[in-house]
């Protein structure tokens, strides 16, 4: 029974040797921690050497924080239908759109900088995606609001639209609290949001292996507040990182591990799913791609030597092009990236929704990668082989040439596996009276359909009321 | 035997290992070091520019190159005058206040210099007053602003008005370029121009001297 496939890209002889380099850079080379002094001190307290701004971690610092990462939490949902327990307790996986993307591809395929009506619009379609499980945020255009509270603005937008969880990047280092005061306002206050948290948080290193303060206070804000952490590292082969998927894996892995024992240090036991996103430099555009398969063989490495080397929860794009439309291109980097990396073993496959090197999300997109996800995770959960799942009695049974269409067998099973809306298979001849459409067109139909069944989502009144509050005082504070 | 083509050739092929000897040669015979540049050094570049825009090769061979010229150049600066040095024109390098990313910058910084600029970069996180100031102190012909976020880009406009108000915008063509910027954001802005990467920064450059 092959159940929960796995396709491993590394040898465990492989991952002993990265999780050997990984510590010897981190204890030996150590990163920079750019002016956060409040970070330094409590590293210098909880072990780590420290030299000007470079930080080592002492290996038995790392392995004693290893020790403190939760091997079992669970992110929560706004309604606890939407919760999600790792590790997945059927060996499957997690998935949430796009983040920081800037620009929209309107489903009449308008481009432009993403408004606010089409955040609302986009959270509005990833709620009512069955195969969707957290959002994230994408990067509006500050349109009658200050250019500083973008992500302020954005979270409330997408709070007042979803009862999913939601994966939060701050945009500057003063907004961070206005962000979990939001999400806490939600939740219930900040005690019920430490117990259940409704987001998590995004910190980034500046590769090569450097923190900035910004992301430093995030995973100290986090950790303090009981947020838990997604730390990434967004890396480009050949840019700011190694050439070769093997290099830039090695670092990126490195500097994840390095914001995962910093979130130790800062509050022992603080949920982290590592999140390696890579990237490559086009060596003939200069372009930073996301879907090459170096890239994607990377970021098989890196999943794996995560949860198999370290048993830390994984995430990386699994889905996304780097073609500019919805086209073969953008299918088959979606497709080759959602198999390999949930094949990888990751615990959450992202960046669903986009297109153009995830700087653009498309709302018939979304729809896709929503059927992508639901056939690799029939994929992943494999099959089992035993006499009723072969037929075998029925097969024994025949006495003719009957036909399976009518067997009581046949009806216990036609529904196994992922029923895809998007996809086609109707005979010429019906696919030519329904109009000749092709993948897109259909999407558009579901889409627009989707709209028609949108159940609006009202907050509370006194919720509602503090979390304009809350902005207001952002804006106030924070706005030039 | 050297030769101004073999070294153009050099240079093309990115052999920087011979370059210096190739150079030196030319020296030693007497050739005119302007000549050793412009005929040599220069034109082997102008061949890899072209061959980069086809797309025949990749930027690590353009790189290789443009490193190959710069040795080769070590060579015959000492023996000519600053001012002759020839130069297609002069580029104000940074990244926007706030931004601390620079990989495209630099890049693009390459770039400029393996077709003839002088670069002068001046890091990042670079605040309106600060370009002000390294505009007055190096007169280029060109500031170059770089942003990664969208929160950042918004200081390339602070310091497009920060020049104005500084009696500086006449004085210098002002590009743009970064994940988050578009010719829209460029013309909203103000700014002369808007490149979508590191090539096209160099070609932008160019035709803004011309």
């Amino acid at each position: 029974m092959a159940k929960n496939l796995t396709a491993k890209i590394l040898s465990s002889k492989e991952i002993e040797f990265l999780k050997e380099k990984i510590e010897t850079i981190l204890s030996e080379k150590g990163i920079i921690i750019e002016n956060h002094p409040k970070g330094l001190e409590l590293l210098k307290k909880g072990g780590a050497e420290i030299s000007g701004q470079r930080v080592k971690f002492p290996k038995p610092l790392i392995e004693e924080s290893l020790k403190q990462v939760p091997k079992q939490f669970t992110l929560a949902a706004i309604d606890p239908k939407w919760d999600m327990v790792y590790p997945h307790p059927e060996g499957l996986f997690y998935t949430r759109t796009n983040t920081g993307g800037m620009y929209y591809l309107s489903e009449t395929f308008e481009y432009h900088h993403i408004t606010m009506d089409e955040v609302a619009e986009w959270t509005r379609l990833t709620e009512a995606l069955e195969n969707i499980n957290f959002w994230s945020l994408p990067s509006t255009k500050p349109v009658g609001f200050p250019a500083e509270t973008i992500d302020i603005h954005t979270l409330d937008t997408v709070l007042r639209n979803t009862t999913k969880h939601g994966w939060v990047q701050p945009y500057e280092l003063k907004n961070i609290k206005y962000l979990i005061e939001l999400a806490a306002v939600v939740a219930g206050g900040k005690e019920q949001l430490r117990k259940r948290p409704i987001i998590s948080l995004i910190s980034c290193t500046a590769p090569p292996l450097t923190i900035k303060p910004m992301d430093v206070e995030v995973i100290l804000q986090g950790a303090l507040n009981g947020v838990p952490l997604q730390p990434c590292s967004l890396p480009t082969a050949g840019a700011n990182a190694p050439i070769t998927p093997q290099g830039i894996v090695l670092m990126a892995c490195a500097e994840v591990l390095a914001q995962v024992i910093i979130a130790q240090i800062f509050a022992p036991g603080t949920p982290c799913i590592a999140t390696p996103l890579l990237f490559e430099m086009d060596m003939k555009t200069t372009n930073a791609a996301q879907s090459k398969m170096s890239t994607t063989m990377g970021r098989m490495a890196a999943i794996q030597l995560f949860e198999e080397g370290y048993g830390i929860p994984a995430h990386t794009y699994a889905t996304g092009t780097d073609s500019m439309v919805l086209d073969a291109q953008a299918g088959i980097e979606a497709s080759s990236l959602a198999h390999m990396v949930a094949l990888s073993g990751a615990s959450v496959l992202g960046g669903a929704g986009q297109i153009e090197t995830a700087k653009t999300i498309n709302p018939q997109q979304l729809i896709i990668d929503n059927d992508l996800f639901g056939m690799v995770k029939q994929l992943k959960a494999g099959f089992e082989v035993n006499e009723e799942t072969t037929a075998f009695n029925e097969i024994m049974g025949l006495t003719g040439r009957e036909s399976f269409i009518d067997m009581e067998h046949t009806f216990r099973h036609f529904r196994d596996g992922y029923k895809t809306r998007v996809f086609n298979y109707d005979s010429r001849t019906k696919w030519i009276t329904k109009g000749s459409k092709d993948i897109i067109a259909r999407t558009t139909e579901i889409y627009y359909k989707i709209k028609e069944t949108y159940k609006p989502i009202t907050l509370p009144e006194d919720v509602s009321k503090e979390m304009d509050s809350i902005v207001k005082h952002a804006d106030k504070e924070l706005g030039k | 035997m050297a030769s101004l083509e073999s070294l153009a050739e050099c240079v093309i092929n990115g052999e920087r290992e011979k370059v210096q000897a190739i150079t030196k040669s030319l020296v030693d015979e007497g050739k005119d070091p302007l000549e050793i540049i412009n005929q040599g050094l220069i034109a082997g570049m102008s061949v890899v520019g072209a061959r980069f825009k086809n797309e025949e090769i990749f930027v690590p061979e353009v790189l290789m190159s443009a490193e190959t010229m710069q040795l080769g150049m070590e060579v015959v600066k000492p023996l000519i005058a600053d001012e002759s040095i020839p130069t297609v024109g002069k580029v104000l390098l940074g990244t926007v206040e706030g931004d601390l990313h620079d990989i495209g910058k630099n890049l693009v910084g390459m770039m400029l210099e393996s077709v003839g600029f002088r670069v002068i970069d001046i890091g990042v996180d670079v605040s309106p007053d600060k370009f002000a100031n390294a505009i007055k102190e190096e007169n280029p012909d060109i500031l170059a602003m770089s942003a990664l976020l969208t929160t950042t880009m918004l200081h390339m406009k602070d310091t497009i008005d920060f020049l104005k108000e500084q009696g500086l915008r006449d004085k210098v063509k002002v590009i743009i370029g970064g994940a988050p910027i578009s010719q829209e954001f460029a013309d909203e802005i103000g700014a002369d121009g808007f490149a979508p990467d590191a090539a096209s920064a160099a070609d932008l450059c160019k035709e803004l001297i011309a």
